[in-house]
């Protein structure tokens, strides 16, 4: 049975605003969501970051108890997951329990939390821990931390507030885990395991351990100014501003979708992935490009990092696809690592919505010949493409075209 | 998704490492004599933890572990089990020596901790540079298979603990079914005797505390079970198309016939007395084979040990297999090797495959005294010759996330 296979839900917690609409009018009147990073990460080379500030995950949950068990991650997870349930219509027209999944894809759950890191403290001895001593001391710690750690933990949360008793999954992955888990929500309704998917991706990792980490494998912009850090696809960029965020789209059936009356933002026709090559990205999105044969995409959302590499081979590969603008999210929110690809999903619906390309607002002086957004455009919009890619290249992309 | 024609997918590779034994030979060897793999703890001195046993994998020879310096670095305890079980999976099947696929992908279930960073984290920094930053990833092993291997395929990693084994299967299946892989290398690893899932699991009082009787202490269906047993381990399993695979002349350990998963969408730590969400994943795994329960010959229960999880999974089994359900017989390999967590769905899903191949099925042990709650056949303690065309593997995680294999003999007379 072929269905076609909407957008109808947006849900999103981004440093330039929290819910769907305050996303789009963040990017489409030039705010930055990019600021000086507090001392702790700018000790480790990240000078600006992209945080979501003024927000509380716990203040989306119905059931207040789940609390005890949100981390950073889930938090923003579960604010998405409320605004998509939202914004789909799923309160007054709901899906058939049964008939309702979620797949999101997680940056990795900081383990070394605080209870830990005291108790290992107080076990240390002579340079080395002594087991007994932190036995001892363990007794005392959050006796729910374990469920707090566990990535799937997260997605239970959105199901049970949702009523969702689908498919679930969680991937936990590099940086296209978003968008691998968009695929999926795809594949389980196109193969009618599921009528409606809430999916998407969730990341926290602004902490000076794991930026340390996401440093060595994307190096990081050295500037310490946030209206210049990340500058995607120009001559003088210099590195890649991370970013914390999450997007949950409501994927659903178009029978589903008309059956309950809502409105679709687009429809999404093709996920691809390609492994890691350097012209993984190409291959990606001629992958994806495959569900709309001989027509370029009129718009990519691309990746566009800012770093000196990564940025160099991705334009390689939008010169072979050949679309007629090209924009990408990082100057405004940064590298939201798992969440980005579902986070460009989420500008891609607008993009097709309102006909507007949100430009590069950092890029001066173009590295490459591409149809770049350098201001914002007005354009007739037919399909977007959008791109998340890892540090090795292997890549996802994503098609979208209006409903 | 890219789609294409529906295909049939089997399984022409296993690999296993646990604590009944670190080959495929070894563990069927020790499952068949309902041998014990708990002990008390010898990995650290867990004397004063509640829990002071485990099922540890005491057998993996040196020469079997990856000699790059930099992947001993790189991969700690359970990653360096689920190499070995990848390894034994990709040679068994004999996919990369002939008429290679060129789409072959990694989807294994696994988790982010670092045990071995206590140590580290200690003596204050967790971050000491080197290669840190490989070794903190939790998709590293997926990408140091790929690497390796030469994979070029989808890359994911599943982390929904208790069920991510079972799921990286049912995500590779998907993959292979629908196109968008060749072959898929599949399945899990953990180690869980370590200080910190001790303390975790302790805490959430979930883990059996019979101090004074370690190898008698997972005793699934059992009416005085008293939680469950931390092992550790890694079962990998190539996927690949069954006319690729007959094309190649591979031999084929069964077919995967169906996979479903569905959430209870009740609470965090507590499973539905009525066993709803266990009930329809299996159900939705029959439909998705196109199978009436009847077709059915065993079943690989999650059978954790616990009060709560061993009811109601009994519930759901008798839910979904009615009057079947009195003739079926149902075992839990956690009785033996505790509980694999991340790698318990893969290891267990290889078991059904065996018990398929060699007409054996593996007991319950420790079953002793029956629960009127809990009232099937769990082929109590000792093993038991019967031919079996198809069987379903269970596994429930924490949150209520629900998943179910059906494999089956190749065209079963």
């Amino acid at each position: 049975m072929y269905r076609r296979i909407m957008v109808t839900g947006l849900g999103v917690v981004s440093p330039v605003g929290i819910g769907a609409d305050a996303f789009w009018r963040g990017l489409t009147t030039g705010a930055s969501g990019l600021a000086p990073a507090p001392p702790a990460l700018a000790e480790v080379g990240a000078k600006v970051v992209a945080a979501v500030t003024g927000f509380s995950g716990a203040t989306y949950l119905r059931n207040e108890r789940h609390a005890r068990v949100l981390n950073r991650t889930f938090e923003l997870l579960v604010g998405a997951g409320a605004l998509a349930a939202a914004d789909g219509g799923l309160g007054p027209t709901p899906v058939p329990p049964a008939r309702l999944g979620v797949v999101v894809g997680l940056g990795p759950i900081d383990q070394y939390t605080e209870d830990l890191r005291t108790a290992v403290r107080l076990a240390a001895r002579d340079g080395g821990f002594d087991v007994a001593a932190f036995a001892e001391h363990a007794r005392s710690m959050y006796p729910l931390r374990r469920l707090r750690l566990l990535p799937n933990v997260g997605t239970a949360v959105l199901s049970i507030e949702h009523q969702a008793m689908g498919p679930s999954l969680t991937f936990v992955g590099g940086h296209a885990a978003g968008l691998q888990a968009v695929s999926e929500g795809m594949a389980l309704i196109a193969d009618g395991r599921a009528d409606a998917v809430l999916c998407g991706g969730a990341d926290a990792r602004l902490t000076p351990l794991e930026l340390r980490v996401f440093g060595r494998l994307c190096p990081l912009s050295p500037s310490d100014d946030p209206a210049r850090a990340c500058r995607p696809f120009d001559r003088s960029r210099d590195g890649v501003v991370a970013g914390e965020g999450a997007a949950i789209l409501l994927l659903e059936a178009e029978d589903s979708a008309r059956a309950r009356g809502v409105e679709a933002y687009a429809e999404l026709i093709a996920c691809a992935f390609a492994g890691p090559t350097e012209g993984g990205c190409a291959e990606s999105m001629r992958r994806a490009l495959r569900a709309a044969p001989g027509t370029p995409p009129d718009v990519v959302v691309a990746h566009g990092d800012g770093g000196v590499q990564s940025d160099r081979l991705e334009a390689a590969a939008l010169d072979l696809v050949a679309p007629r603008h090209v924009t990408t999210l990082q100057p405004a929110i940064g590298h939201t690592m798992s969440a980005c690809g579902a986070l460009n999903l989420a500008a891609a619906c607008f993009i097709l919505a309102d006909g507007l390309v949100p430009p590069i607002r950092t890029l001066e002086s173009p590295d490459m010949p591409l149809p770049f957004a350098l201001h914002q455009v007005r354009a007739e919009v037919g399909s977007v493409l959008v791109n998340a890619i890892e540090p090795d290249h292997a890549a996802d992309s994503a098609l979208l075209v209006r409903a | 998704m890219e789609s294409g024609e529906r295909r049939r997918v089997v399984v022409t590779g296993v690999g296993a490492v646990t604590p009944v034994g670190s080959t495929i030979g070894k563990m069927w060897a020790g499952l068949v004599a309902g041998r014990s793999g708990v002990d008390y703890i010898r990995l650290i001195d867990a004397s004063t933890f509640p829990t002071t046993f485990g099922a540890e994998v005491r057998d993996l020879d040196e020469d079997r572990l990856p000699v790059d310096p930099a992947l001993r670095i790189v991969l700690d305890r359970k990653n360096l089990f689920g190499w070995v079980a990848a390894a034994d999976a990709l040679a068994d099947s004999g996919l990369l020596a002939d008429r290679r696929p060129p789409r072959v992908g990694v989807a294994l279930g696994t988790e982010s901790r670092r045990p071995d960073f206590l140590e580290q984290l200690a003596g204050g920094d967790l971050y000491a540079g080197g290669l840190d930053h490989l070794r903190y990833s939790p998709f590293v092993l997926a990408g140091a298979l790929a690497s390796h291997y030469g994979l070029t395929g989808p890359q994911l990693t599943v982390s929904t603990a208790c069920t991510s084994g079972t799921q990286a299967v049912g995500v590779a299946f998907q993959k292979v079914r629908w196109g968008l892989a060749d072959a898929m290398l599949a399945g899990g690893c953990d180690s869980l005797i370590d200080p910190l899932m001790l303390t975790g699991f302790s805490l959430l009082g979930a883990l059996s505390t019979r101090n004074d009787a370690p190898a008698r202490a997972s005793r699934p269906f059992d009416l005085h079970r008293d939680g469950f047993v931390l092992g550790e381990g890694a079962g990998m399993l190539v996927l690949e198309s069954l006319d690729h695979a007959r094309a190649r002349g591979a031999r084929i350990y069964g077919e995967v016939l169906g996979y479903a998963s569905t959430s209870n969408a009740y609470r965090i730590t507590d499973s539905p007395p009525d066993g709803q969400g266990a009930y329809l994943s299996m159900r939705h795994a029959l439909d998705d084979a196109g199978l009436e329960p009847e077709a059915i010959g065993y079943i690989n229960a999650h059978g954790t040990s616990t009060q709560q999880n061993d009811k109601s999974e009994t519930v759901a089994i008798k839910r979904c297999f009615g009057d079947h359900a009195r003739h079926l017989p149902v075992s839990s390999t956690k009785s033996m090797m505790g509980h694999l967590v991340n790698a318990g769905g893969a290891v267990e899903l290889i078991v059904c495959l065996l018990t398929i191949g060699h007409g054996v099925l593996t007991p319950t042990i420790n079953y002793e005294t029956p629960d009127p709650e809990c009232d099937l056949d769990y082929v109590p303690n000792v093993a038991r010759r019967q031919a079996v065309d198809r069987a379903l593997s269970n596994s429930f995680g924490f949150g209520g996330i629900n998943a179910t294999v059906v494999v089956g003999r190749i065209d079963p007379s």
